[in-house]
């Protein structure tokens, strides 16, 4: 199919082998009048009254062009062209075919992609052979594997080519794009596109282009269970290992009987049948010992009692967890004999303190670096560099600028997103006085009063991490709160990395990781679930893996090596699959009667073969030569 | 280069012994010959009276005159003298391009000297391309004719043709009034200029312009893609030579002698073209004859 046209007589590569040639040869043929035979003649004058005194051969040129645009046209008219009636144009149809993470789900019938593939192809028989067709897959983005002129043929084998991705679908982008396709490509006056998908939420509507989307939400809601937090804290007592939190939830309306299982690669830590009520959840916790300070690999999974899946959408049903191998934070606490300090500090149990009196700072710079220093009220000299803990205004003023002291300041707002703050509750902290911390661009207020005083800042730039606190401790009674030594546990992890969540080493399906891990010791491995090797790519962040199935992928560059577990995260995605449909009557029957109603009838022009009229056309572009070269008009 | 003295045998000049050039006007050129000149002088045929001066010859006053008018009056004659014929021969390029053309140039200049040279005329030779060079003068006699057969068949045909250049060369070289017989292909892109043709009149009253060419001039008999270069220069251009473009060049070159004689009988210039496969002697007694070159 080529600009409206279809051809019947020899294939487009013969014809393109015969112009070719035929083009070669009439060049050649010119070429060689350039050195035809010399007539020596005395009589020049008289030719020149005749012929002129051109110098520049432009009707040779002249008859060098029909030659070859008659040559073109026989060409032409050997491939058999038929323009294509209009009816045809005016209906050119795009199929869409859902292929996000959503269409992985079982149904009785198959997989989703399966039945929507199924309900395309039932699509196709329906239309007329000739009408163009579109198939693509729409995902993220739209991925056009047939079209835009493609037969009904090569748009069944299409449909074969469809596969779940492990992203989100934005259908209406797709839809968008697949317009534009159309538009450009086939000259539609108006052409439909047919999206085919799970949700229901895309209106039947007149897009731009004059394009018609109809879509088809072709879905049973499935009671989805999933797991929606796993995590760890560590138990009191560095060594002891942790504790385990999980947490299954049922979007479904009824209650559900399910297996719940924590288990790594050598050990069940639990497995017991819970049953889960209606649009409800259940939390367990089990104990997990450390493992000699390496890496451990941990799931938490649902299963049907009866040993088959526990629903249809099997990717939130299982979360995979990385256990970062231990080790101790080594803290320097400068202060003049302040126990809250080191009592605090103290509960994590991974934190090894060292105590220092403020006159012996100077030492310190000598010393080996500490992993975290925290500063009770005293001032850090300028030429340290490092993770560090202003606590106070003498603190905080070493490295930050204060404002004027503001007397019973009342915390207002604090970021419990902020891995500082997690399980950090300050709204009842009573403070006596304060120098209100300004914060620079790059910094981060985590805490501040209801006249927008900072009273927290944090400072990461890559290199050193400093929490500046305006109060000093004893001006407060935060000592005394519990969320002071969380806190200080909370602050102590962050500057290591050592996240107390299992969280700390998760990505999301359907995502680039980068995977270098900076040490560029040689070239980076990965694997991933299963065992099997996962291509590296090289984007504009370094090397990177595309996340596409949940479990576990370590990462190795060298000597090094290190885990990332994959998770399928999305909740909204969990809740949608058991909502049902809100529209449509999850059949996509209705989709035939338009079907019929557009392409049953035949309008427009018929078809119209073009060889005679081309053959005509080339053979009268011949005489007209012939004739020139007969009367001289192109010498 | 042929030998033209085996080309005038006695038979072919006893033909053409049966014509003589053109009288013309009446000239001088100065030495005594059976030709009447426009000069007074001791000739016997009357010319006209002028009163008698102190030293005339008292046996040339017309005594009847004297009868009717009671004065002295002298009678004059016409000074019989020869005249001189100034032969331009073109040897540019172009006369070596078609077949025989420059021999029979060559041939009609030694004829014409010939003739000249019989009736007691005297002749110069003027061969030229660009410009005239080195003319052959004082042809008078048996000898002068000897010797210009000698002179021509050393003459070779190249260089470019200038015609008017060569016309105000002409107008230098010679010195009395008599006709001028150019012998060209006439191959040059200003020969239809009004001044070249003019010029060759000029203050010398009569000239004769003899147009040869060869058959292939004419009729082109080569086709098919060729690309037609000047002779005489580097010029070309390529065609497509069919029966149709060769009876149309043929068209263009019969008009072009056409204007030619058009051009030149509107200022009194005789004019012929002669082929080059054309009995000379049938040329001399009959194109000639008809163009008024011979009598």
């Amino acid at each position: 199919m080529l600009f409206g046209m279809k051809f019947t007589g020899i294939s487009e590569i013969q014809a393109a082998a015969l112009l070719s040639g035929s083009l070669l040869l009439l060049a050649l043929l010119f070429l060689l009048r350039g050195r035809r035979r010399k007539l020596v003649v005395g009589t020049f004058p008289v030719w020149t009254m005749l012929l002129g005194r051109s110098r520049v051969d432009f009707r040779a040129l002249f008859a060098l062009f029909f030659e070859m645009l008659a040559a073109a046209m026989l060409c032409l008219a050997l491939t058999g062209p038929t323009l294509r009636g209009t009816t045809d144009r005016r209906q050119a149809l795009a199929i869409l075919v859902d292929q996000g993470v959503t269409s992985s789900v079982i149904t009785p019938r198959g997989t989703r992609l399966l039945v929507w593939s199924r309900f395309a192809d039932k699509v196709l028989k329906k239309i007329p052979e000739d009408v163009p067709v579109l198939v693509a897959g729409a995902a993220d983005h739209l991925d056009i594997l047939a079209g835009p002129w493609a037969s009904k043929g090569e748009a069944r084998a299409a449909l074969a080519k469809l596969e779940t991705k492990p992203v989100m679908s934005m259908p209406m982008q797709a839809v968008e794009t697949a317009c534009r396709a159309l538009s450009a490509w086939t000259s539609s006056r108006e052409p439909a596109v047919l999206y085919i998908g799970g949700e229901d939420e895309l209106p039947e509507a007149q897009l731009e282009n004059g394009c018609r989307l109809y879509p088809v939400g072709l879905r049973a809601k499935v009671d989805n269970l999933a797991i929606t937090g796993f995590m760890a804290r560590r138990t009191s007592g560095f060594g002891r290992g942790y504790r385990l939190f999980v947490k299954a939830r049922n979007f479904a309306s009824r209650t559900r009987k399910t297996r719940l299982s924590v288990y790594s690669p050598s050990t069940v830590f639990g497995s017991e049948e819970v049953s889960i009520p209606g649009r409800g959840s259940i939390e367990r916790s089990y104990k997990l010992d450390e493992e000699g300070g390496t890496e451990g690999r941990l799931a938490a999974g649902l299963q049907g009692i009866n040993g088959r899946p526990a629903d249809g959408f099997a990717l939130d049903d299982t979360r995979y967890a990385v256990v970062p191998k231990g080790r101790r934070i080594k803290v320097l606490l400068v202060t003049q004999g302040n126990l809250f300090f080191s009592k605090g500090l103290a509960v994590n149990p991974a934190v090894s303190l060292e105590t220092m009196a403020p006159v012996e700072l100077k030492k310190l710079s000598t010393g080996t670096k500490p992993d975290v220093v925290v500063l009770d009220d005293t001032a850090m000299p300028k030429k340290y560099s490092g993770n560090m803990l202003l606590f106070g205004p003498n603190a905080a003023g070493s490295r930050f600028k204060l404002g004027k002291e503001i007397k019973n300041p009342v915390v207002y707002s604090w970021n419990i997103e902020h891995p500082l703050l997690r399980n950090v509750r300050l709204s009842s902290l009573e403070i006596e006085k304060a120098k209100p911390i300004q914060a620079e661009p790059g910094d981060k207020v985590i805490a501040s009063d209801s006249n927008n005083n900072n009273l927290m800042v944090v400072r990461d730039d890559g290199k050193e991490k400093i929490l500046a606190i305006a109060f000093k401790l004893t001006d407060s009674d935060l000592p005394l709160k519990i969320a002071f030594p969380v806190m200080l546990a909370n602050f102590t992890d962050w500057c290591v990395k050592a996240e107390t969540s299992l969280n700390g080493r998760e990505v999301g399906l359907g995502t680039f990781q980068v995977v270098d891990n900076g040490t560029g010791s040689g070239p980076v491995t990965v694997r991933g679930p299963g065992g099997l090797n996962v291509d590296v790519v090289q984007r504009a962040g370094g090397p990177s893996i595309f996340i596409r199935e949940p479990g576990f992928y370590t990462i190795t560059q060298g000597k090094n090596s290190y885990t990332l577990a994959a998770n399928f995260t999305d909740k909204s995605v969990s809740a949608r699959l058991a909502r049902p449909l809100r529209r449509s009557d999850g059949t996509g029957e209705h989709i035939f009667n338009i079907i019929s109603e557009r392409y049953g009838s035949r309008k427009g022009k018929p078809d119209r073969p073009l060889t005679k009229i081309l053959l005509l056309a080339a053979l009268s572009l011949v005489g007209m030569l012939w004739i020139g070269h007969g009367t001289g008009l192109f010498h | 280069m042929d030998d033209l003295s085996s080309f005038f045998t006695p038979e072919f000049l006893a033909r053409i012994s049966r014509v003589s050039l053109f009288a013309g006007k009446l000239v001088g050129g100065g030495r005594p010959s059976d030709r009447t000149s426009k000069r007074t002088g001791t000739g016997t045929e009357f010319a006209d009276h002028r009163e008698y001066i102190h030293g005339d010859d008292p046996k040339q006053i017309d005594w009847r005159l004297y009868g009717r008018t009671g004065k002295f009056f002298t009678k004059l004659y016409h000074s019989e003298e020869d005249r001189i014929v100034t032969i331009a021969l073109d040897c540019s390029s172009s006369m070596s391009a078609g077949r025989d053309k420059f021999d029979l140039a060559r041939r009609l200049a030694g004829a014409l000297v010939f003739l000249a040279t019989k009736d007691r005329d005297t002749a110069v030779i003027a061969p030229f391309d660009e410009k005239v060079r080195n003319p052959l003068h004082g042809l008078r006699g048996e000898p002068g004719f000897r010797r210009s057969l000698g002179w021509l068949s050393g003459l070779d045909a190249k260089g470019h043709t200038d015609l008017p250049g060569v016309a105000g060369n002409l107008l230098g070289l010679v010195k009395s009034r008599g006709p001028i017989i150019l012998i060209s292909d006439l191959m040059d892109s200003r020969t239809q200029s009004a001044g070249f043709l003019s010029s060759l009149t000029g203050k010398h009253g009569e000239a004769v312009i003899i147009h040869v060419f060869a058959p292939t001039d004419r009729e082109p008999q080569i086709r098919g893609y060729v690309r037609i270069m000047d002779v005489e220069d580097n010029n070309s251009i390529p065609v497509l030579l069919d029966s149709r473009l060769a009876k149309r060049y043929t068209e263009t070159f019969d008009m072009f002698r056409k204007s030619m004689k058009a051009r030149c009988r509107s200022l009194g210039i005789r004019y012929v073209s002669i082929s080059s496969d054309k009995d000379l002697a049938e040329v001399f007694l009959k194109e000639f004859r008809e163009a008024g070159i011979t009598c």
